[in-house]
């Protein structure tokens, strides 16, 4: 399971951040000049590395964009994002992935305070307690699947449009055991719809949130080649 | 494309430079190259520390030996600001030259920050089951699946150390008090009447499933200052808010059944459920005897509502109703009974309502208030006696909390007022006179308490307490103190102390009013180690009870016998080790050990005493395996109580008799399947799986044999030492991942 949510961090790192190299058509209110561009860079480097050492200075490299425009939630979402990414491809002991996710925790209930986006914030929570769950999963999947299912809830109740919730709501039955009404049968419409909605989605802004998709076409591509797909 | 990206970052040491837009400044500046070193107080080095000029993107995070270096092509004076969580944040102006170049900055030391208050929590004497905090060592689900305890909060709680095993009631005795001695609280309101009605050797269950929360703690002593009426321990059950899904529950027992529906709204959700139990088929099958002239029979109900308000707000209503007949026929020591046993027979009727609300309110502060109703009604008829008890109880609550009244402290100030009335109608035989005794306490308690953070690895919290009651007519004042020292990463030394009160009870009360609280000192000293899969609790305690309140066992009914001359002490070591699923790889398993030792002078005790309540040593074992391919989770449970005491009036001295100790073997399978297409929990479980015949004491009669001269003796057993129960629980959702033709919105 461990590997595979590995897997699936990987394919999230390795998504194109299309939207991310337009020039900032708005920039939000009052940012110093030069500040959009360098924060689309660095999400752009952040979209296109699965290196979790490159992911905590990333990290730390938009916890100081935050400190040049303060009331901007984006680098605060960028910089829990990073870190939760980082922590489904580091190697470090328990307690240190969750100190990082404390740190992701932190950012994201500061980009809550800012009024970002509530249901991307929400997806990103529910991704956030993936993170958690894949460092112990025999001891933490009840709890925290559950959890994943009550935030991509709310995620999907408050932008029905986002296609993110879908997919985090797809893998979190992926990876819940057949047992327990999930599997790779189960979360397949869900990936299907996920897909349909991603082929509507258009972002708010050009730094807005927009990754998912090609982890989601991968996934469906594994169910199209049967061996592949476990 | 990824590996070019990555090349390219790899190649670049001071990618930020690079990424430096043009657009910035329009004009070349020269790059300065900065490097440095960050430190801690002690001169280590720091890594990971978070080294950058404010507005700017400019900065670097420190290597394994502290140190950084990055490029700007910023000029003039800008703040450097260092961070790193777990140490206060430096900000130094630094002037960048003109021209660029590199420049050495001098070493930062960073000092290390006062633990935040979330980070040092108290755990002397407390055990927590939450799924909010990670360092909880108990999992709200493992109630559930504690082998014996058969769904029963108080029953799993009692494989915790420093509890003893009292199988003829079935409550928690913590740290050698009485069973009174342990309050327990629904979402911070104290419940008047925590257990189901019970008769002796049948052990009471709690009145409330586990399944309707999401956290309990269970503080074996020094708890805070919230708590109050409890001379031992505290049970705080914290119940679920909104309910996650529309759904529909059946559970079919051997013994009974019950059906629940839930549904769900966005900001409300609501259920209702009905369960039932009769053991008369049961114990039709398993006890021929007349033991039983009616099984257990239990029929209730509960109503459930939760709304959120606003942006912070939730309101919180439960009301529940329970009925439950037994009727028991047991052998007794009097001689009337000697033929046919003593028929006991006991109704219980109980209603009860908690409602609470909580919201923030401005700059920090938030608010938690609630009322809970309950109303309590025994019919008792012990041949040939004829008992009518009647108890109401209201109790109102309102904290206020301030959780940013500073970096270093919050504010928790809080009310809370009980007025009780309790009624009793007694016939010694059906046609003696009537007695009827009662009472109505009016009492009001206020605390405030405060979490201190008192160093980087030390924090404190000091609280106080005062009630006043007005049938005592007695005021208390009840200081609380608590410290926890963070040695090393997961591992912590705290000690707890502080005064408590209590009431004397109501079959003390409603005789003699005029006493005086009931007292206890607690002093704790506990060290806590714990990794991700293991934790290791070694806890010292003592505690010093005074005023306990006495009476004259021979004349019960004589009021001026009654006063608060009683005192005991009990003292003692718990130990706890758990490990999931380390050392076995698919095995979770605790082991708690308790030593106590005890002795109290209190109610008609003859001499200061070990009470019949109390077991030198306690040792539960639970273990938890887990069948992945099977879906089945198999547990275990092994207990052991050294020898309890009794009275032998037979024999000089006084509780001077000892039991055999008490052992017990339960196990349980859970299998997890799919029914019909629902999600189903086909459940087994068997207590005293190895049909170990245990005796809590001997129960003497009143007056010796005329023959003999000798005490006539029965033994106390529970009346069903073994226990087979077989359920199916079906979980019927609406939203199941298993359902996919209901479109998820």
């Amino acid at each position: 399971m461990k590997k595979l949510l590995f897997t699936l961090a990987l394919a999230t790192a390795s998504l194109g951040a299309t939207a991310q190299t337009a020039p900032a058509a708005a920039p939000a209110a009052a940012t110093p000049p030069g500040y959009t561009e360098q924060l689309g860079a660095t999400i752009g480097q952040v979209m296109h590395t699965g290196d979790a050492a490159e992911l905590q200075a990333l990290a730390a490299k938009l916890e100081r964009a935050a400190a040049v425009a303060p009331a901007d939630w984006l680098p605060r979402y960028y910089q829990a994002y990073a870190l939760v990414i980082s922590t489904f491809t580091g190697k470090e002991a328990a307690p240190v992935k969750d100190k990082a996710l404390d740190r992701a925790e932190a950012a994201l209930a500061q980009a809550l305070r800012l009024k970002g986006d509530e249901s991307e914030l929400l997806t990103l929570q529910a991704y956030l307690y993936q993170a958690r769950l894949s460092i112990e999963p025999a001891v933490r999947a009840q709890e925290y699947s559950a959890k994943v299912t009550e935030a991509v809830d709310r995620a999907e109740a408050l932008n029905p449009a986002n296609p993110r919730p879908y997919l985090v709501e797809a893998n979190n039955v992926y990876y819940t055991p057949v047992a327990f009404g999930g599997g790779a049968a189960t979360a397949r419409p869900l990936y299907e719809q996920a897909k349909a909605r991603f082929a509507a989605f258009r972002p708010a802004s050009p730094l807005a949130p927009t990754w998912g998709q090609e982890q989601l076409l991968g996934r469906l591509k594994q169910y199209e080649a049967p061996t592949a797909a476990k | 494309m990824k590996t070019a990206f990555l090349a390219a970052l790899l190649a670049a040491a001071a990618p930020v430079a690079l990424a430096q837009s043009p657009a910035a400044s329009p004009a070349t500046h020269a790059t300065t190259r900065l490097s440095g070193l960050v430190l801690d107080a002690a001169g280590r080095p720091l890594p990971g520390a978070n080294v950058f000029l404010k507005t700017t993107f400019d900065g670097a995070t420190t290597d394994s030996l502290g140190q950084f270096t990055f490029a700007t092509s910023a000029t003039g004076t800008l703040p450097l600001v260092v961070t790193l969580v777990g140490y206060e944040l430096q900000e130094t102006p630094l002037a960048l030259p003109a021209v660029g170049g590199p420049l050495a900055l001098p070493t930062h030391h960073l000092r290390e920050s006062r633990a935040a208050l979330s980070d040092v929590v108290v755990m002397a004497g407390a055990f927590e089951a939450s799924d909010a905090r990670r360092a909880a060592v108990l999992k709200p689900l493992d109630i559930l699946t504690t082998a014996g305890a058969n769904a029963d909060i108080a029953t799993a709680l009692n494989t915790l150390p420093g509890t003893t095993r009292v199988g003829e009631e079935g409550k928690l005795f913590v740290r050698g008090g009485a069973a009174s001695e342990t309050r327990t609280y629904l979402d911070g309101l104290p419940v008047a009447s925590p257990y189901g009605g019970a008769v002796s050797g049948v052990p009471a269950r709690g009145r409330f499933s586990p399944t309707l929360f999401k956290g309990t703690l269970f503080s074996t002593g020094g708890y805070s200052a919230e708590y109050g009426q409890a001379l031992s321990a505290v049970v705080n059950l914290s119940s679920i808010d909104l309910d996650p899904e529309t759904q529909t529950g059946i559970s079919l027992l051997s013994v009974g059944g019950s059906l629940s529906r839930t549904r769900r709204w966005e900001r409300t959700s609501a259920s209702a459920s009905l369960d039932y139990t009769n053991l008369t088929p049961y114990y039709g099958l398993t006890a021929p005897d007349q033991r039983w002239q009616q099984a257990p029979q239990r029929l209730g109900g509960s109503l459930r509502l939760a709304h959120r308000t606003g942006e912070t707000g939730l309101l919180k209503i439960y009301a529940t109703y329970a009925s439950q007949q037994v009727a028991t026929r047991q052998p007794d020591p009097e001689a009337a009974f000697a033929q046919n046993g003593r028929l006991t027979a006991l109704r219980n009727d109980n209603y009860y309502l908690n409602a609470t609300y909580r919201s923030a309110l401005r700059r920090g502060w938030s608010l938690n208030t609630g009322l809970a109703l309950s109303r309590e009604h025994n019919t008792l008829r012990p041949e040939p006696q004829v008992i009518d008890e009647t108890e109401q109880t209201a109790t109102a609550r309102l904290v206020l909390t301030n959780d940013s009244a500073s970096t270093w402290f919050n504010l928790k100030l809080g009310a809370e007022t009980t007025a009780q009335r309790y009624a009793l109608r007694y016939q010694a035989t059906p046609d003696a006179p009537v007695y009827t005794p009662g009472f109505s306490e009016q009492r009001t308690a206020v605390f405030g308490e405060s979490d201190l953070s008192l160093a980087p690895r030390l924090s404190g919290r000091l609280g106080v307490r005062s009630e006043y009651s007005a049938l005592l007519n007695h005021a208390n004042l009840a200081p609380r103190l608590a410290l926890a020292w963070q040695l090393g990463a997961g591992s912590q030394l705290s000690a707890a102390g502080g005064l408590f009160y209590q009431t004397p009870t109501n079959d003390l009360l409603r005789v003699q009013p005029a006493l005086g609280f009931e007292q206890a000192a607690h002093y704790i000293l506990s060290y806590q180690r714990s990794t991700a899969s293991r934790t290791l609790r070694a806890e010292l305690y003592y505690k010093d009870y005074q005023k306990l309140t006495r009476f004259d066992g021979y004349n019960v009914l004589d009021a001026s016998r009654y006063g608060n001359s009683g005192q005991g002490y009990a003292r003692g070591l718990d130990l706890f080790f758990r490990d999931r699923y380390q050392t076995f790889k698919k095995i979770d398993f605790w082991v708690s050990y308790g030593l106590l030792d005890t002795r109290r002078q209190a109610r008609a005790d003859l001499a200061a005493a070990v009470p019949t309540f109390a077991a030198t040593h306690n040792l539960s074992v639970v273990g938890k395996y887990w069948l992945a391919s099977l879906h089945t989770q198999l547990s275990g449970t092994y207990s052991y109580g050294s020898p309890r005491a009794y009275f032998d009036p037979n024999q000089p001295g006084f509780n001077q008799g000892r039991t055999p100790s008490f052992q017990s073997l339960d196990l349980s399978l859970s299998y997890l399947t799919h029914l019909a297409g629902q999600f189903t929990i086909v459940h087994l479980s068997m207590t005293n799986v190895l049909g170990r015949d245990n005796v809590f004491g001997y129960r003497y009669a009143t007056t010796p044999d005329a023959a003999s001269g000798r005490y006539a003796a029965v033994p106390v057993r529970q009346l069903a030492p073994q226990m087979v129960v077989a359920a199916l629980l079906i979980s019927i959702n609406k939203k199941s991942p298993g359902d996919t033709s209901v479109a998820p919105d």
